[in-house]
């Protein structure tokens, strides 16, 4: 009698520790997400985010008392997840994500513009890039090809169909693939893709590495959603209803840059600077082919032509609120 | 002469082959691609970098929060792999989920895992952890489970109670076991860490490899990766002088 | 009696199942963790029901298993007999040792680019990288199985005449397969995850692929989804694994439970 109340003690005792080592692992998912009050940055270290580093070098931060703590992330995706997670107060990302973020229930909000497209090159921050005399020139050429993009359903993406819908082509028809961009060139040369939609600097980098080998078809952005927003900084509503006016000195600090940029382009000062935080060598920043625009607003406008084209596509159900997602700081 | 060509030296020369290969190619223009640079420009650049403080603060951060993330996820390992060795209600209770998590690939969890823990610390680790404890743990119950039923036999006929059995009879008796998935596991948690920092991180070894790869700069990150290979090489070999050690013991033979 | 303990088996890992989920679903409905992170498993239940209905995870699901199996079948094959070279020859472990040793620390993601320089992005490449990556555990554990064959095992193979690849094959192997089998079964583990993070990084179909889209497009119920249907492709192999060595080795010490 006993040895069998022993035997089930000992079950239990077992039970209990094994669960408790299970749950012992899973604590930090409970207790991590408490809210923390600095004002750290996600950022992607890409040419884009020229105003954030010359406000951060310049001190405009300093001059509207901001203790700015900035993270390098890899992408926009990961950026605003953190933001969700509580880890940031602001975010980088394309504009693309954050409309996707919010249709899903996460309550994003943009409070700067980061980076936008004109109406053609030189304000443009992507090509459509193929093999001279692969044939391609339009959309309608791109039946039965592959064409490559760094992230499916995203900017590159969309706009890639845009560009073959309105060129003559059937997209849904067409294979995208997705390759990192700093493999584009070596598959667009290995004819393992036709055509590939590749960003500065590896832009600039592919043409210089085979001048005679490759050319452009159409520019990514400008061509087809000309004049739009790409990128901004973004906040959680619950961190904006807190700390508003945080929010806002950081947008003015941030437009005091813009403009500085504007005034300082092609000036060494600034290329250095952009090498310096992009690790891209001096030279080869000087001798990029296009560049990002850099805007102090958020034109709505814009972001509804975006909605509209995502939810062509299949990225988005209905139409989100525009106004609603702009924050007032990234107004005019 | 014959002292350069004997043992392990035999193994180093093979390597000097294969990278005089690789400089020949990247060189005459064989393989030629910006992704493909020379030996030369990579030792180059790995001795810059390393000049320019920039690499080697990386590499500790990355190695520190994989010895924090290995011990963690070993220490979990062993000990479930033991109750569930020594207990078969513990065993059938865990199994299930347990088959269910591990082979859930890290990149796929690093997604949620920013959600709850962002990109710091406590998610790196989290991963290297939770890599780390499964192979332990396979091993540890392989190891238990596999111990000649005479040893649990003569132990029950002692009256050893069960916690005496798990420590001073299961556990040794596992031990090469458990060793062979601590092996597994080190090199599993240094790949995760470095891994974890590719897909989403801001500091650290991975994260320099591909800012490095997106800067264009493919000889800075090819000389990270040597240093990397380097790294990884004097952690396993300092973890088999301690499996040496240990297990001296167990029957190692070569056939001379 | 045997059916009494399979019965408990169920219930005991059922019940555990049970009771983390439904502890998980009033964490979230009480807003303990945020909705947006993980939803409450009733909701990811409802959307994972909607995929598997409408068979739209079976394309996914052939596409992961294909290039498993072939990058699985390559590493065990390319694993056991580099393993047994190297556990038996010290010449042969000499030379390969070290090459092997810096390899093996490397994140084969971080090989990629060479890759793709090399095999394009196809299922070449991908192949490529999970034998790369996966070939490493089986190699490990049959070498440090057949060093730790007992002296006497070989010395009997020796009384009966045999050569060296005659014991090699006669002798060290069986003797090594428990440690083979092992290393086998965290290969499969292995060999899973390289295929998914294959798939993550050049994403042309496959459950990797989709986990790492629905993320991206916060898509967060869908996500959740994928990774249970991806959790249940690793139970799967897991027990198929377990049915092939209970029916190809069933001498294996382990099996003989008194």
């Amino acid at each position: 009698m006993r040895t069998l109340t022993r035997r089930l003690m000992s079950r239990f005792i077992a039970g209990g520790v094994a669960s408790s080592c299970l749950t012992g692992l899973a604590a930090p998912f409970v207790w991590a997400q408490s809210n923390m009050a600095k004002l750290r940055v996600g950022y992607v270290p890409v040419i884009d985010t020229t105003a954030f580093f010359v406000a951060q070098s310049q001190g405009f931060f300093k001059e509207e008392r901001l203790d700015v703590e900035a993270t390098p992330v890899l992408g926009g995706g990961p950026a605003l997840s953190a933001l969700a997670a509580a880890q940031f107060e602001l975010a980088m990302a394309t504009v693309t994500s954050v409309l996707l973020g919010a249709a899903q229930g996460f309550d994003f909000r943009i409070v700067t513009a980061v980076a936008a497209v004109g109406s053609g090159p030189p304000d443009e921050i992507a090509a459509l890039l193929v093999r001279k005399g692969g044939g391609i020139k339009r959309g309608s050429d791109c039946q039965g090809k592959r064409c490559a993009v760094q992230l499916l359903n995203n900017l590159p993406w969309l706009c890639l169909r845009l560009w073959i819908d309105s060129t003559g082509g059937s997209s849904s028809k067409v294979s995208i693939v997705e390759v990192p961009f700093p493999q584009m060139s070596d598959a667009l040369l290995g004819n393992r893709v036709d055509l590939v939609a590749i960003n500065e600097p590896f832009l600039s980098a592919a043409i210089r590495n085979a001048p005679d080998k490759v050319e452009i078809a159409a520019w990514s952005i400008s061509q087809t959603l000309p004049n739009t927003i790409v990128a901004s900084f973004n906040a959680t509503q619950e961190y904006l209803d807190k700390h508003g006016e945080v929010v806002h000195a950081f947008s003015r600090a941030y437009k005091k840059a813009v403009d500085w940029t504007v005034e300082n382009k092609g000036n060494p000062v600034l290329e250095e600077l952009i090498s310096k935080f992009t690790r891209l060598p001096a030279d080869q920043v000087r001798s990029l082919m296009v560049w990002p625009k850099f805007v102090k607003s958020v034109d709505p406008v814009s972001l509804d032509t975006m909605a509209r084209a995502m939810q062509r596509y299949g990225l988005l159900k209905s139409l989100p609120d525009s106004a609603l997602l702009i924050y007032d700081s990234a107004r005019i | 002469m014959g002292w350069l060509l004997s043992g392990r030296r035999l193994g180093l020369w093979f390597v000097v082959l294969l990278l005089a290969a690789w400089e020949l190619s990247a060189r005459t223009g064989l393989v030629s691609s910006p992704n493909w640079p020379p030996v030369s420009a990579v030792f180059a650049a790995l001795g810059r970098e390393i000049g320019d403080g920039t690499l080697l603060p990386a590499m500790l951060g990355t190695l520190y929060r994989m010895a924090v993330g290995f011990s963690v996820g070993s220490i979990a390992g062993i000990l479930l792999g033991l109750l569930m060795g020594a207990n078969q209600w513990v065993r059938w209770m865990l199994e299930p989920t347990l088959e269910f998590l591990r082979p859930l690939p890290v990149p796929a969890l690093v997604p949620p895992l920013i959600l709850f823990l962002g990109l710091d610390d406590p998610m790196k680790i989290s991963i290297v952890a939770f890599t780390a404890m499964f192979p332990v743990l396979i091993n540890t119950l392989e190891g238990a489970i596999s111990i000649e039923p005479t040893y649990r036999a003569v132990a029950a006929t002692f009256g050893i109670p069960w916690l005496g059995t798990l420590c001073r009879v299961l556990f040794p008796a596992a031990l090469p076991y458990v060793f062979a998935g601590l092996r597994i596991s080190l090199g599993l948690s240094f790949v995760v860490a470095v891994a974890g920092e590719m897909i989403a991180g801001s500091s650290g070894v991975g994260y320099y490899l591909v800012s490095m790869q997106y800067a264009g700069r493919a000889a800075d990150m090819c000389g990270a990766l040597l240093l990397l290979g380097l790294c990884g090489y004097a952690v396993n070999w300092s973890f088999l002088c301690i499996d040496h050690r240990v297990l001296h013991w167990h029957a190692r033979s070569f056939s001379e | 009696m045997a059916e009494v303990r399979v019965t408990g088996r169920f219930v005991a890992g059922l019940s555990f199942i049970a009771a983390e989920l439904a502890i998980i679903e009033v964490l979230v409905r009480t807003g303990w963790i945020r909705r947006a992170l993980l939803p409450p498993p009733s909701d990811i239940a409802r959307t994972l029901w909607e995929i598997v209905s409408s068979g739209e995870f079976l394309p996914p699901l052939a596409s992961t298993l294909g290039l498993l199996a072939i990058g699985y079948t390559l590493s065990v094959m390319l694993g056991v007999a580099l393993g047994l070279v190297m556990g038996v020859s010290r010449t042969c472990s000499d030379i390969f040792e070290p090459l092997l040793e810096a390899i093996r620390p490397i994140p084969k993601v971080a090989l990629v680019p060479v890759l793709i320089l090399f095999f394009g992005i196809d299922t070449t490449m991908k192949v490529a990288s999970v034998v790369l990556a996966s070939f490493f555990p089986v190699l490990l554990n049959t070498i440090q199985g057949v060093r730790g064959v007992e002296p006497t095992l070989i010395a009997t193979g020796q009384t009966f005449g045999h050569r060296r690849l005659g014991i090699a094959i006669r002798v060290m192997l069986p003797a090594s397969v428990p440690y083979i089998l092992a290393g086998m079964k965290v290969s499969l583990g292995i060999g899973l995850l390289t295929t998914i993070l294959a798939e993550m990084l050049s994403g042309t179909g496959g459950l990797g692929s989709l986990v790492l889209e629905s993320q991206r497009s916060f898509k967060v119920r869908q996500m959740y989804s994928w990774l249970v249907i991806l959790g249940g492709l690793g139970l799967l192999l897991n027990w198929a694994f377990a049915k092939a060595e209970r029916r190809f080795v069933p001498w294996l010490d382990k099996y003989q439970k008194s």
